[in-house]
C-alpha cells in the first residue's frame, strides 16, 4: 500500500518531528517542551493518560495548529503547508462526518486530494463498507463510522498515518481487525504514529513507545525497554513501624498495610530481613503494565 | 481544479439536502420583492431598477448565510478539523464556496426574473438579461468574501442572528427599499450594497458608467478576503484539541 515513490519529499529517516515544542490553550499548558520524532517504517506509539497532550502533539504534526514555541515538521516541511500533507493519512474524530453526504460521496471527496488514491471500490471492500456506500453518514452506527474514518486515513496511499486513539470504543473483533490493517500497512513499509492510553495496544503494535504525561515526554524506548523500566513488582506486607530506607522508595501506606513498588523485590525483602523489620503477610506480585504505568506517571493506583 | 470541483460538489450537496436552509433564503427576498418592490413599479425603467435593488437583497442574504452561517458552524465541527489535515489550501476551499454561492444566487435570480417578467412591465432583450445576470453574479463577489470573513469571526450560536442583522441593515442603508432615513443617508454612498446597486444599474442603456461603484466593490472584496484569511489563521490557534 505504501509506495517507494521517488517524488516523496524528505528522503531522510525522520518523517515527522516536534522540536522543543510548547503549546498553550488559554490557561492550560498542553505541551511543555516536547521533542519527538517518527522514523520511516516504524510504528510509534504515543502513550499517556487522557489529557496528557497526545492529541495536541498530533494536531501540531498535522498542521492544524502552530506551536507557540519550537518547530513541527512533516517530511521536512512546515505541516501547515498543504504539500507537507500529501503523503499523510489521518482519521477524523468520531461522529465527525457531514451527515447529509453518503459514504461514497465522503470517500470521493477525500480521494480527490491525492494523486495515487485507492479506488473507491478497493476502499469499500477493504473496510467492509460495500453495503453502506449509498447510505448517508448521519445514519451509520458507531462501528460503521469508525470503519469509514479508518478508510479515510488509508484512502490516499499514505506513507505515514496518524491514528489518534484508533480503537477507543471498538469491540474486540473490530479492534483486532484494525490492528491487522495497521500491521499489514507497516509490513508493506508504511509508517504509523498512533496515540493510545492502552498499554496492551502499544505492546501489540509498536516498535517504539514514547510516554507522555502532563505535556512532557517521560520515557522513550522500545516496547521492551519501556517495559523494563516499568516492570515493577508490588511488594505488600503489614508492619507497625517502617525502616528509614523505605522513605526514599515508592511506598503507599494504609493503616498497617504497606505497599512498595520496586524493580527488584528480592533485594527489598533481603533488606527488610537484614534490618530486622517485623513484617507479616508478605505478598509479592508482578504488576500489570497498566498499574506500572500509573505508578510511573504518579497517578492513583 | 480537481480539488475545487470536489469541494464545490460536496458543499452543494450538503446545502441542497437541508431544505430548511435554502427554502427560506429563496422565499424571503422574493416575498419582500412582491410585497414592497412590485407595487412601486410604474414603467419599464422603474421595473428594472426595482428588480436590481431586490436582486441585491437576495444575493447579499445568500452570500452571508452561505458563508457566514455555514462556515461558523463548520468551524466547530470535527469534520472541519479533519479537512484541515488534507492537502488542500484554504484558497481552494474559499473558491469552492464562492462557486456554490454563485450557483445558488443564479437560481435565486432566475426565480426573481421570471416573477418580474410576469408581474411588472420590465423590458429587456435576451442579451440584456444575460449581461445583467453575469454582472449581478460577478458584482456579488465582495458579499461572498465579507460573508466568509463573518463566518470566521463569529461563533455558530450567534452567526445566524448576526448575519440577519447585517443583511437587513446593509440592504436598508444601501437603498433596497428606497433611500434610508436621514442620518443614515450620509453613509449610504459607502456601503457595499449601494455600490452593488449602482454598479449594476450603471449598465442600463443611457446611464453613465460608475467607476467609483466598481472600485468600491473591489475594495470591499479585498478587505473581505483579508479579514477572512486573518480570521482563518486566528482560528487555527483557538480550539482545544
Amino acid at each position: 500500500m505504501a509506495m517507494a515513490d521517488n517524488k516523496i519529499p524528505g528522503q531522510g529517516e525522520e518523517l515527522a518531528a516536534l522540536r522543543g515544542v510548547h503549546k498553550r490553550f488559554g490557561n492550560i499548558a498542553a505541551l511543555k517542551g516536547v521533542d519527538l520524532e517518527v522514523r520511516r517504517g516504524e510504528i510509534m506509539a504515543l502513550l499517556g493518560p487522557n489529557g496528557a497532550g497526545k492529541t495536541t502533539a498530533i494536531s501540531l504534526l498535522l498542521g492544524r495548529r502552530k506551536p507557540d514555541q519550537g518547530t513541527a515538521a512533516l517530511f521536512g516541511l512546515d505541516p501547515r503547508l498543504p504539500a507537507a500533507r500529501r503523503w499523510v493519512g489521518a482519521t477524523p474524530q468520531e461522529t465527525a462526518f457531514p451527515w447529509t453526504l453518503t459514504v461514497m460521496e465522503v470517500l470521493d471527496l477525500v480521494r480527490a486530494h491525492f494523486d495515487h488514491a485507492l479506488s473507491a471500490k478497493e476502499l469499500l471492500v477493504k473496510f467492509d463498507l460495500v453495503d453502506l456506500a449509498a447510505r448517508q453518514t448521519g445514519g451509520l452506527s458507531g462501528g460503521q463510522q469508525r470503519r469509514l474514518a479508518v478508510a479515510l486515513a488509508f484512502a490516499g496511499r499514505p506513507v505515514i498515518v496518524f491514528l489518534d486513539e484508533p480503537t477507543t470504543g471498538l469491540d474486540v473483533e473490530a479492534r483486532r481487525s484494525l490492528w491487522k490493517t495497521i500491521r499489514t500497512f507497516s509490513e508493506e513499509g508504511g509508517t504509523v504514529l498512533l496515540t493510545t492510553h492502552y498499554l496492551e495496544e502499544a505492546e501489540a503494535l509498536a516498535d517504539r513507545v514514547v510516554v507522555i504525561h502532563q505535556g512532557q515526554v517521560l520515557e522513550e524506548g522500545s516496547v521492551a525497554q519501556i517495559r523494563g523500566r516499568v516492570n515493577l513488582q508490588r511488594v505488600q506486607f503489614e508492619a507497625s513501624s517502617l525502616p528509614g530506607f523505605l522513605r526514599e522508595m515508592n511506598v503507599r501506606r494504609e493503616n498497617e498495610t504497606c505497599t512498595v513498588y520496586v524493580q527488584d523485590s528480592d533485594e527489598l525483602i533481603r533488606r527488610l530481613v537484614m534490618e530486622g523489620v517485623q513484617f507479616s503477610n508478605l505478598e509479592v506480585h508482578r504488576t500489570s503494565l497498566e498499574e506500572a504505568f500509573l505508578v510511573l506517571t504518579g497517578g492513583e493506583v | 481544479m480537481k480539488l475545487i470541483w470536489a469541494h464545490s460538489k460536496a458543499n452543494f450537496l450538503e446545502m441542497i439536502r437541508i431544505p430548511g436552509f435554502w427554502v427560506p433564503m429563496l422565499t424571503i427576498p422574493i416575498m419582500l420583492y412582491l410585497f414592497f418592490g412590485v407595487p412601486e413599479v410604474t414603467d419599464p425603467g422603474s421595473a428594472a431598477w426595482v428588480m436590481v435593488r431586490f436582486a441585491a437583497l437576495g444575493v447579499l442574504g445568500l452570500a452571508f448565510f452561505q458563508f457566514g452561517v455555514f462556515i461558523a458552524n463548520d468551524r466547530e465541527s470535527n469534520w472541519e478539523v479533519y479537512l484541515r489535515t488534507l492537502p488542500v489550501a484554504p484558497l481552494e476551499r474559499f473558491i469552492a464556496r464562492l462557486l456554490v454561492a454563485l450557483v445558488s444566487e443564479l437560481i435565486f435570480l432566475l426565480v426573481l426574473f421570471v416573477l418580474a417578467a410576469l408581474t411588472t412591465p420590465v423590458e429587456l432583450d435576451w442579451n440584456s438579461w444575460i449581461l445583467l445576470t453575469a454582472v449581478l453574479l460577478i458584482a456579488s463577489i465582495p458579499f461572498g468574501t465579507l460573508g466568509i470573513a463573518l463566518g470566521y469571526w463569529v461563533n455558530a450560536r450567534s452567526a445566524s442572528a448576526i448575519a440577519n442583522v447585517l443583511w437587513i441593515s446593509l440592504a436598508y442603508v444601501g437603498g433596497v427599499w428606497g433611500d434610508p432615513a436621514e442620518p443614515l443617508k450620509a453613509i449610504m454612498p459607502f456601503v457595499p450594497t449601494r455600490f452593488y446597486i449602482q454598479a449594476v444599474a450603471s449598465l442600463a442603456p443611457g446611464q453613465p458608467v460608475a467607476p467609483g461603484a466598481w472600485l468600491g466593490l473591489l475594495i470591499y472584496a479585498v478587505c473581505g478576503m483579508l479579514l477572512a484569511v486573518w480570521g482563518y489563521r486566528r482560528d487555527e490557534g483557538r480550539r482545544y484539541c
